[in-house]
């Protein structure tokens, strides 16, 4: 029977090579780019698991306070004040709660921190865009 | 034409080596309040945090996933249902009711049985707590007992006392000497043999039951259990096993901030090599100590005190004196060793690795490379030492001293020495 592999390429060969080669080449660069941007921090504010404000941390210019308001929220033990500091991190203050679990947190700036708040079914966390997420612990 | 298939299949490979997974983490904590109540008949209510902390289980959803909302509620009322079920069974502090209003038969139930003679039929899981801590008590030489409660609540009582260091002579028993009796008291009812330990809980495997004994026949100070130590981790271990019953392997599950046990395998791009741990530096409020990158599944468990400017009393100016709440059974006191104790393991449980590393907050380095070696070899330990110099707490070294440095990923803070135990 004729052998039908055989090492010696024609033209056709050669070019459908180098596009291979080239479209490998340029899958491999733009994932491994994507893959260096450590992505910035968004704070994902949720309430009942749902989330309800996403805010990029990173493209902050000033301070700022995100409230959840017990009149949009009913179930609210209170307003819920999400205070965002552009040199400290994020922090829950002044929660009207049973137990201020929440509060002894302080502030977080890392990604994969959570602050929660059980009895008002709030989690403030920091994500990243990024699926290379850094888990803090401690 | 094979020359042809041949580079199709060198375009897919190198195509698929190229390619991470693409989409996005979340967290979730659990849906339902806790209420506990101060009497058995459950009518004065307080609304409790599952095991007094916060428990977060953080999912991986894939971009490709059509049913993420369906996946993200299963996952939740998972979560909620366990994490629940078991903060009321190791809760030792308040009664539960069941969902037909009967009394859950809890740790509270059991304490309060001491001494009665009574069997307390319990839930199998809560049995099988029970006796696994009952097998830790060797594996560890004691240090790990579940008969603290007592001294648990006294340094809780210290520890909201304390405004400043200052404060250290009306409230700790180093230098108070009323104090020092009551500690002393204490110690004194917990079970510190093993023959005593094991008389302390009579079990009954045929019905679940446990008669929690009068051993020193004493009615000024008794013994009282907390599953502090591994409530947490146990309750992780379950939760987990249900997740990937049910197919779902993405994720970590967050206990208290200071556990985490993976799914599955950690999700990362190929380029990262790993997912990244950091620990926190006690000194700061979010700064980190040391970080690694693990890659397959896995559970790491970091104990210690946390607490930034709590965590000491200074004797006379020159002695600092660690204060945390993981205390040596045998002396009453916590020790001194270290500010943390952190494990990774890819073989242990979550519960194994809380008791571990409750124990080995209290055992010098030698000690606890002698359990590892007992356990053989199954975990490896980053123990964060502090050391001040001459009594100034604005003047101290860290050291980490680590049995593994994970691959070569082990990156330490500037600042902090690394010291390999082998």
């Amino acid at each position: 029977m004729k052998n039908n592999f055989s090492l010696k390429f024609n033209i056709f060969d050669i070019l459908i090579a180098i596009l291979a080669i080239l479209i490998s080449v340029s899958s491999i660069i733009i994932v491994n780019y994507k893959a260096n941007s450590n992505g910035d921090r968004i704070i994902n504010i949720q309430y009942q698991n749902t989330s309800i404000a996403k805010i990029n941390y990173d493209e902050l210019k000033e301070d700022m306070v995100y409230v959840i308001k017990k009149e949009d929220y009913p179930d609210l033990y209170g307003d819920f004040t999400v205070e965002i500091s552009i040199d400290k991190g994020v922090r829950v203050h002044n929660i009207t709660c049973p137990n201020h679990t929440c509060e002894k947190y302080g502030y977080i700036s890392k990604k994969g921190k959570s602050i929660v708040c059980i009895p008002n079914g709030v989690i403030v966390s920091i994500e990243s865009e990024s699926i290379d997420d850094v888990i803090s612990v401690g | 034409m094979k020359k042809k298939v041949l580079l199709l299949s060198i375009i897919s490979i190198l195509c698929l080596t190229s390619c991470d997974r693409k989409g996005s983490w979340q967290s979730f904590t659990i849906q339902d309040e806790i209420i506990g109540y101060d009497d058995t008949n459950c009518t004065i209510g307080h609304q409790v945090d599952p095991f007094n902390t916060s428990m977060v289980v953080r999912y991986f959803f894939d971009k490709k996933n059509k049913n993420a909302d369906e996946i993200k509620n299963n996952i939740i009322n998972i979560y909620t249902d366990e994490i629940i079920r078991f903060h009321k069974l190791f809760d030792r502090h308040y009664y539960y009711a069941d969902s037909n209003g009967n009394l859950i038969n809890n740790l509270k139930v059991i304490n309060e049985s001491y001494g009665t003679n009574e069997e307390i039929q319990i839930d199998k899981d809560l049995y099988d707590c029970l006796k696994f801590c009952y097998s830790s008590y060797s594996l560890t030489n004691g240090m790990f007992n579940i008969f603290t409660g007592g001294l648990t609540d006294f340094w809780e009582g210290c520890f909201s006392s304390y405004n400043n260091y200052m404060d250290v002579y009306d409230y700790d028993p180093y230098v108070n000497n009323d104090a020092k009796t009551r500690l002393e008291n204490l110690v004194s009812a917990i079970p510190n043999t093993l023959e005593n330990y094991n008389n302390q809980l009579t079990f009954n495997e045929e019905n679940y039951s446990v008669k929690f004994n009068n051993i020193l026949n004493s009615s000024s100070y008794r013994p009282y259990i907390s599953l502090g130590g591994i409530a947490k981790g146990y309750a992780t271990d379950k939760v987990k096993q249900k997740l990937i019953d049910n197919g779902y392997k993405d994720g970590i599950l967050f206990s208290g901030g200071s556990s985490l046990e993976s799914l599955s395998e950690p999700i990362y791009t190929k380029k990262s090599g790993g997912m990244s741990i950091e620990t926190r530096d006690p000194n700061s409020f979010d700064g980190s100590a040391f970080s690694i990158k693990v890659s397959n599944q896995f559970n790491y468990s970091t104990s210690g005190n946390y607490t930034v400017n709590k965590h000491y009393c200074v004797i006379d100016g020159v002695l600092v004196l660690n204060r945390h709440h993981i205390i040596n059974p045998f002396t009453g006191y916590p020790e001194s060793y270290y500010r943390s104790v952190s494990i990774l393991s890819y073989s242990l449980s979550s519960a194994y690795l809380d008791i571990l590393s409750t124990a080995l907050m209290n055992m010098s380095i030698e000690e606890g490379m002698k359990l590892r070696k007992d356990l053989n070899y199954q975990f490896d330990t980053f123990y964060l030492v502090q050391k001040y110099n001459n009594g100034n707490l604005k003047d101290y070294s860290l050291k980490v001293h680590y049995t593994n440095n994970v691959n070569n990923t082990l990156e330490l803070a500037n600042g902090i020495e690394g010291v390999y135990e082998k």
